[in-house]
């Protein structure tokens, strides 16, 4: 019987392990969209910083920063190599960032192509906003990056790619680590130390039936690493 | 010794025609070349289908438009110049040595190219070709001392090789004006009927010197084709540019596209020649401008303005194409606004890239073709933020301890070496840095805070860690900051949200999400 999780796919591996173990990485030549809640700490962003970080230590990545959200100093630190990063950084939080996004997106894939991966980052917007996208979009994205050496990723509050996606993974947090002596420890000797969090697959196309893997990884605050 | 010369014939006609949009179609039409002031343009030069049509040197504008056929054109000095640097670059392309003679001519030292451009015959149609593609029609001579390689080239149409100690027949048959005579010598040779070089070598050269003093005797040894001395070399110009002026104005950019693409060939084609491409091109539109004015009153003087763009691209590039589509899509963003009169495009010369592409080297975006989707994705996001950052390119984390503090720089697609060393399996947190900060409403409770209200979100603090005061430039009056940081837990139905805000002024702001 073949192994349904076996890693049988050309996949950008996350530089998360659980992940990793799990999935393979992302797959290349095709949609992975990242899902977690607006205004939540689920690991979306550091998971983006992970994966870019593994993928910028091979080759020239692409950020297409919908809502302009991304931060350089984290990133560095978390091994984001920023000269390899082609970060695109809209304009607008609203209907106009994602226009924008979108056809940058578009442009990307169709007239360079050679990124190891793309991200684009709609994290920031309105579920309401993403949903407007029309269904054909989505499918011609899937038809693009199909004949191409990239991962995709869209990083989204809401699932939106539908069945265009190879892989969705929703993000949630569980637990929150703070590093305090005691409970009445003071405010100023109290530091946030990082949190773990939970990816759920909720779409894998090279599996026959759904899978529904629950993993957990955390994050923890350079400040105490 | 051997010297190969370059003669452009009609010089002033070709270096009109080399830059016109229509050039190759009016090459084959009798062409006129007017100069002097607009109220009394003389003819200045022609070509020989003008000469055809009884056109001669200096006759009025009006003249020359009595013959049928004929197109007429305004000379321009810039232009001339711009064709005789174009002659020398394509002289530079085989030999480093080169003397630019006269006007439409250079001769350059081809001494030890044998094994580079093989032999001599097979060098002149390498020069005939690529002055082809820069839009001249020459004729090429190649001698062993310089002057005779000049006047075979003036007087001989298409490719000569003239063998060594054979200059004197093989330029006998030539007119006496290819040796370009003071105007009183000619009179007087013509007087005497000496019409051919060989009438001239002929004559007893002590003789001449008592008639017509030592001009007599350079143009006896010229005639001989025996006239030896050194390369007057010049220093190669690094000016590639093309000037083109219109007489009717262009409103539309897709025309000047069109003309734009002429230039761009010409320049593309000096920098090929030179072995150089372009990071950067300079554009200059003089533009017509015109004011709201009653058509009763007085004719006004047309006024001129300038329009400039500098296009810099983070990697040389030598195509055509490529920097034509650059071009236009800047000028599509930044419309000049008015009808075009004259255009001016400059490239600077920059080190070709060379690369080694290896077989297990992961593959990365062609550089030309990236620069294009970079102007198209400047053109949908826009070139700068409110704080003057570009929108689009590599981001770069600047020396400093104010928070957020970056600057963005073009983006290279080879810009550093892969190094999958670099990536550690250090775990650590991404902040989702809100430009601008929300502002936020927070109630404090005991010094620290206990409710946020910011953007879509209202909730209570369930943990707080702070303050930690950070400041910086505080010897500097209008950029001196400091604020008091705070890292807060808020919890929604969604989840937990982990906020970094800070207290400035009197204000609150919530910087950004730790995600």
């Amino acid at each position: 019987m073949p192994d349904t999780h076996a890693v049988h796919w050309l996949a950008t591996t996350t530089g998360v392990d659980e992940i990793d173990r799990e999935l393979g990485g992302v797959p290349v030549g095709a949609i992975t969209e990242l899902v977690a809640p607006r205004f939540v700490s689920a690991g979306q962003k550091s998971l983006q910083a992970k994966l870019l970080a593994r993928a910028t230590a091979e080759r020239v990545c692409a950020l297409v920063d919908a809502t302009d959200f991304f931060d350089q100093k984290s990133a560095q630190a978390m091994g984001v190599d920023l000269r390899r990063l082609f970060w695109i950084r809209c304009s607008g939080r609203e209907m106009k960032g994602l226009e924008q996004a979108f056809k940058c997106a578009d442009l990307l894939l169709q007239a360079s192509g050679g990124f190891g991966v793309i991200v684009v980052d709609l994290a920031g917007l309105a579920p309401r906003l993403v949903r407007k996208v029309p269904l054909t979009t989505w499918f011609r994205f899937r038809a693009v990056i199909e004949k191409q050496d990239t991962a995709l990723i869209f990083a989204t509050s809401y699932p939106v790619t539908s069945t265009c996606s190879e892989l969705v993974l929703t993000l949630s947090t569980q637990d929150v680590r703070w590093s305090k002596t005691s409970d009445n420890c003071p405010t100023h000797a109290t530091v946030f130390a990082g949190f773990e969090f939970q990816a759920e697959i909720i779409r894998k196309r090279s599996c026959k039936k759904p899978v529904q893997a629950a993993r957990y990884s955390s994050f923890t605050n350079p400040r105490l690493a | 010794m051997r010297f190969a010369s370059i003669f452009v014939p009609h010089f002033a006609v070709q270096a009109a025609l080399r830059c016109e949009p229509e050039g190759n179609a009016n090459r084959k039409r009798p062409m006129v070349i007017l100069d002097g002031p607009d109220s009394v343009l003389r003819v200045f030069a022609f070509n020989e289908r003008a000469a055809c049509r009884y056109i001669a040197v200096g006759m009025t504008r009006i003249q020359a438009e009595q013959c049928p056929g004929v197109v007429l054109c305004k000379r321009l000095v810039a232009q001339e110049q711009a064709a005789q640097f174009a002659l020398v670059d394509c002289a530079l392309a085989f030999s480093p040595r080169v003397e630019s003679a006269t006007e439409g001519a250079v001769t350059c030292e081809i001494a030890g190219t044998n094994r580079v451009f093989g032999p001599p015959k097979t060098l002149a149609q390498r020069i005939v070709q690529t002055c082809t593609e820069m839009g001249f029609e020459v004729n090429v001579a190649v001698a062993t001392n310089p002057d005779a390689a000049l006047v075979g080239a003036k007087g001989l149409a298409g490719i000569t090789i003239i063998p060594s100690g054979e200059e004197q027949r093989c330029l006998s048959k030539l007119p006496i004006e290819v040796l370009s005579p003071m105007i009183d010598d000619s009179e007087i040779l013509d007087s005497w009927g000496i019409r051919t070089c060989s009438d001239l070598v002929a004559l007893p050269p002590i003789a001449l010197v008592e008639r017509l003093g030592q001009e007599g005797l350079r143009l006896h040894t010229l005639a001989r084709g025996a006239v030896q001395r050194k390369l007057l070399t010049l220093d190669p110009p690094n000016k590639f540019e093309e000037h083109l002026e219109l007489e009717d104005s262009v409103t539309d950019l897709e025309s000047l596209a069109f003309l734009l693409n002429r230039l761009l060939h010409q320049v593309a084609a000096r920098l090929t020649a030179r072995g150089f491409a372009t990071d950067e091109i300079r554009l200059c539109l003089d533009l017509e401008e015109h004011s709201d004015r009653d058509v009763r009153d007085e004719v006004e003087p047309r006024r001129s303005m300038k329009f400039e763009r500098t296009l810099k691209s983070a990697v040389p590039i030598d195509d055509t194409k490529t920097l034509l589509k650059l071009l236009q899509l800047d000028l599509a963003a930044h419309n000049p606004g008015a009808p075009v009169r004259a255009i001016t495009l400059e490239a600077m010369p920059a080190k070709r890239r060379s690369t080694q592409g290896g077989l297990f080297t992961p593959r990365a975006p062609e550089p030309a073709s990236l620069e294009v989707t970079l102007a198209r994705i400047r053109a949908v996001v826009g070139e700068m933020d409110e704080q003057g950052r570009h929108r689009v390119g590599a981001p770069q984390i600047c020396d400093s301890h104010k928070p957020d503090d970056f600057q963005v720089v073009p983006f290279r697609a080879d810009n550093g070496k892969p190094n999958p060393s670099r990536f550690s399996r250090d775990t650590g947190v991404a902040l989702r840095i809100f430009r601008p900060p929300f502002t936020a409403k927070v109630r404090s409770n005991q010094g620290k805070p206990a409710h946020i209200t910011f953007a879509e979100c209202s909730a209570p603090i369930v943990c707080a860690a702070g303050p930690w005061f950070r400041s910086g430039l505080w010897w500097h009056e209008t950029q001196c900051w400091s604020r008091e940081d705070w890292d807060i837990a808020i919890r929604s139905k969604d989840g937990v949200g982990l906020y970094r805000i800070y207290h400035q002024g009197h204000h609150w702001f919530v910087e950004g999400l730790y995600d």
